[in-house]
């Protein structure tokens, strides 16, 4: 398979500004040299808790933010060096989906406009046709012909994501970036739209860039996955690897502190302990090393870089695996010391 | 069998809706023991919030009423006390942790002061004391230099850690029970395995009864003696955890169960409840699920359902729920 | 714009306005003033600006209904007379308000950063001056005249509608349909007009009608100063000024114009606070 997207060394600082002159008193790294790919026809899951800039990733990917430094290669082009028209019309070929159904669709505009507006833009099809492809696009997504002529308010949370799926799906995009498209939806209705994006990707060949923080929703719809921890990626690997072989530490976490819904088959869970470090001031070294209880000096001086362990699957760790092999004795050394 | 410490009955709730009166939660019945974990599951709109605001007397009125049914805690009539003694349980023998505890933390006051209000409020005892028990209370429930954190305001703290304060708050005149309205929905993953590590240990130190409010299936598997389902306003179904999830018996139950994605194994494709929940002014006069019910038959929408015994512990709201197997 | 079933947000707020009775009875009212305005003198049977000293400050009857005044003119002829300016003042200095504290907060809230600053600061500049004493200022400067008491009150009512529209302005721009928006292509002007100004409209509709009220009270104030309309001219002001001096002698000179704009200034109002209920505006006026 072709890459479609490759982001290299992406890096976005925010300034955060105080005083009456608004002088730049520190940065939020955001977004801290991050470098993935996405294949055609595939769904790479971006995971991570608040502040690991997944969502910001995303925005600087639909160039809503522009990137600092680094290059985001969509077919071929360097979306970061275009500028003006140009980017204007390659950015409409990737597109988004919102969490909130509620504030991303335009409350004064019918359907039929929220859906022919990027075609009327961009002069895809002739005006003549439109008609017929609002009706293909509310078809694809399943709701009625009927609908185009109502507007946002009068759907519920679950229609109101469909169509702004049908919105990106307008643009005939390659890609699409989900902004955890299922987060602010009832339990019952998750598995509609999961369901809807897997059966469009399979039609259209489509890719997703899918970005949530439930893992369980991450595993059932990617094909890999990669894991932020406060700006920087841990760990990207297959997602039957990921979920099973991880190798990072903070991965290990991460998914240990799911609850699965098996009342029988409960894990020994590790549950991580201290907070979310603030992203104006990591931690020096490895950003993970003072809530990761396998951590040793080399981890808060040297900064680990992703490198690939096995084919596909790529960690930034300086002891990868750590928690498998030396876990069990390492806890036991350190009860040792204390008691 | 022990005795009962809390008895919800034919629990009506209804709400003021555009000039119309909205049954919001209707003919809910359950019970907790005593150090049991009762988990609530439901989306959004299926009254589980009501319930529990219901149970403390929160329901404001108007626009809401309580229409009907009996909540008895420790064989007291909820419904039939004064406000003066009202005030005494809530705190005292009930207590309460919200999704969000930034709104339900006085922002201009700071953590320590605000659990040692608590504490004096139900407890006769100097400030000082207060003071010293609420750094205490910080201090059991995990937060770090719980000196320093007393004397900080709610703003200056983080999500993960707010949460502790309310559940201090919440713990620190030793309630029998304890209300957790989706506590850490608002929280991330590694943070929301700690807050639940607390409760459950807090729960056990203190040997108080939980009821756990919540949408996620795993938190429930976890954390739960007993379930009970609600939907549109109805318990539909309400069993031991392990029945819940091995063998559950109303269709809404079994489907919610396949739409959930798991962590264990991996599906192609989820299961689909079609529809949508109805809203309270289109509820039909049957069964509140008929609607998106696969299985749903001609009477369904037409006779209402009740709560009935399938097993011992085990109650459904469906008079099919017996024959759903050899159909399928 | 009503099509089978679907309603738009602002038809959906016309159902409301008409179930909330002293908004509906507001807005009839201000209907009706404005008819007359128009055609009130052309039906009416005395010219008001015809004297007849023999009937010079007749109390009101049967013939003149509102009386006459020390020229002998026809009061109800003149207070419909002063309805033309009083109303044509107000409806322009607002507009005129609108446009440009509208254009004004659109580039504090949509551009934001250091023009917001500077934005924001002759904002606050402009509202530092009472309105009467603008008017005075202007009114001196370039001597009275129609034009110049619009543009005083247009000023004066200026930063109101820039500070609601900047306020908006840099809430919606961080609404995520505006996001999709840019996504879609549209460059800045398109979503100024297709995603920011419709989904502002509603308050400014409440604006508008607010401010309304109080520019007629300016140029009520400012004319009765003497700074507003000059004779011949006159409006709803000037007649409470001519009438001033006999109101011990004939206070329907005073009162007939006075009640003119207490309806019209109560009407506007009620009409607001109803649209703001019906339309859900939630106006935060941010300090």
């Amino acid at each position: 398979m072709e890459k479609i997207l490759e982001v290299k060394h992406l890096k976005k600082y925010f300034p955060v500004k105080k005083g009456l002159f608004r002088r730049t008193v520190a940065h939020v790294r955001a977004v801290d040299d991050v470098s993935f790919e996405i294949k055609g026809g595939e769904t790479f899951g971006l995971v991570g808790e608040s502040g690991c800039g997944k969502t910001t990733v995303g925005k600087l990917i639909l160039q809503l933010h522009r990137a600092d430094s680094g290059k985001i290669v969509y077919c071929g082009e360097d979306l970061c060096a275009m500028s003006g028209k140009q980017l204007q019309k390659k950015r409409s070929e990737v597109q988004i989906i919102f969490q909130d159904p509620y504030g991303s669709l335009n409350p004064r505009m019918r359907v039929e406009q929220i859906l022919s507006e990027g075609i009327i833009k961009h002069r895809l099809i002739p005006k003549e046709q439109i008609p017929a492809r609002v009706a293909e696009l509310l078809r694809l997504v399943g709701l009625h012909e009927g609908d185009a002529k109502k507007y946002p308010h009068e759907f519920s949370g679950g229609q109101r994501q469909r169509i702004a799926v049908a919105r990106a799906l307008s643009f005939n995009p390659k890609l699409i970036v989900c902004d955890e498209p299922v987060s602010a939806l009832d339990v019952s209705v998750q598995a509609q739209i999961l369901n809807l994006l897997v059966d469009l990707q399979k039609e259209l060949g489509i890719s997703y860039l899918f970005i949530a923080h439930g893992m369980a929703v991450v595993q059932h719809i990617s094909h890999r996955v990669g894991v932020m921890y406060l700006g920087k990626m841990v760990e990207i690997a297959p997602t039957e690897v990921l979920f099973k072989e991880h190798a990072h530490p903070y991965t290990h976490a991460l998914l240990s502190s799911v609850p699965v819904t098996d009342p029988d088959k409960i894990p020994e869970r590790e549950v991580l302990e201290g907070e979310i470090p603030n992203p104006i001031n990591p931690p020096a070294g490895c950003r993970f090393h003072p809530r990761c209880r396998y951590a040793c000096e080399k981890c808060s001086c040297e900064v680990p870089q992703l490198r690939e362990i096995e084919p596909g699957h790529m960690v930034a760790c300086h002891y990868p695996n750590v928690f498998r092999e030396k876990g069990k004795e390492k806890i036991a050394a350190s009860e040792e010391e204390k008691g | 069998m022990s005795e009962n410490l809390l008895e919800v009955k034919n629990l009506h709730v209804a709400f003021f809706q555009d000039g119309k009166l909205a049954d919001v939660v209707r003919d809910v019945s359950f019970e907790i023991k005593p150090n049991e974990t009762l988990g609530l599951v439901g989306e959004s709109g299926s009254g589980k919030s009501v319930t529990s605001k219901a149970i403390m007397r929160l329901i404001a009125d108007p626009p809401g009423k309580i229409t009907g049914g009996s909540v008895m805690m420790d064989g007291m009539d909820i419904f039939a006390l004064p406000e003066k003694k009202m005030r005494e349980i809530r705190g005292g023998r009930i207590a309460m942790i919200f999704q969000e505890p930034l709104t339900s933390l006085n922002p201009l006051f700071t953590c320590g002061s605000q659990i040692s209000e608590a504490i004096r409020l139900h407890k006769k005892c100097s400030k000082k004391e207060a003071e010293e028990q609420a750094v205490e209370m910080l201090r059991l429930v995990g937060v770090p230099s719980p000196e320093r954190r007393a004397k900080a305001y709610p703003h200056e703290l983080s999500g993960g850690m707010r949460q502790r304060v309310m559940i201090a708050m919440a713990l620190s005149c030793k309630p029998s029970l304890l209300i957790a309205d989706e506590p850490t929905t608002a929280l991330d993953p590694t943070i929301q395995a700690q807050i639940l590590r607390l409760i459950h240990d807090l729960q056990k130190l203190n040997g108080m009864s939980l009821l756990l409010i919540t949408h996620d299936m795993g938190i429930v598997a976890e954390n739960c003696d007993r379930v009970a389902v609600m939907y549109a306003g109805e318990i539909l179904e309400i069993a031991d955890v392990s029945t819940i999830f091995h063998s559950p018996m109303h269709p809404y139950t079994k489907g919610l169960l396949k739409a959930i994605p798991k962590m264990n194994e991996k599906v192609e494709r989820l299961y689909n409840i079609d529809g949508m929940v109805p809203g309270f002014n289109e509820l039909p006069k049957g069964c509140a699920f008929s609607s998106r019910c696969p299985y749903c038959k001609d009477d369904c929408a037409s006779t209402p359902q009740r709560l009935e015994y399938v097993s011992a512990g085990h109650q459904v709201r469906c008079k099919y729920c017996r024959n759903l197997e050899q159909e399928a | 714009m009503k099509k089978k079933g679907t309603t738009s947000p602002l038809a959906r707020g016309w159902i409301k306005i008409k179930k909330r009775k002293t908004a509906f009875v507001s807005l009839i009212i201000l209907v009706a003033i404005c008819l007359l305005a128009i055609f009130g003198n052309a039906l009416y049977a005395y010219d008001p600006t015809q004297t007849n000293t023999s009937i010079r400050l007749q109390a009101p009857s049967s013939e003149h209904i509102f009386g006459t005044d020390n020229l002998g003119r026809d009061v109800l002829a003149r207070v419909l007379y002063g309805s033309k300016l009083s109303l044509s003042i107000s409806i322009v200095s607002v507009l005129m308000a609108m446009v440009m504290g509208t254009i004004m907060g659109l580039i504090a809230g949509y551009i934001g950063g250091k023009v917001d600053s500077v934005m924001s600061l002759i904002i606050d500049a402009i509202c530092a001056f009472p309105t009467i004493l603008l008017g005075l200022l202007l009114g001196t400067v370039m001597g009275s005249g129609i034009i110049n008491i619009m543009l005083a009150i247009g000023i004066a009512n200026t930063p109101y509608f820039a500070r609601l529209v900047r306020s908006m302005a840099a809430s919606l721009r961080e609404r995520e349909f505006v996001e999709s928006a840019i996504t879609t292509g549209l460059n800045h002007l398109e979503i100024i007009g297709k995603y920011i100004l419709p989904n502002m409209s509603s308050v400014i509709i409440v604006q508008v009608s607010l401010s309304a009220a109080s520019a007629i009270i300016t140029e009520s104030s400012l004319s009765f100063m003497g700074v507003g309309v000059a004779p011949p001219a006159a409006s709803w002001g000037t007649l409470l000024r001519d009438g001033y001096d006999f109101i011990s002698k004939a206070p329907w000179l005073s009162i007939f114009p006075g009640i003119a704009i207490v309806v019209t200034v109560l009407a506007l109002n009620f009409l607001g606070d109803g649209l703001r209920d019906a339309l859900d505006v939630k106006i935060r006026i941010d300090g």
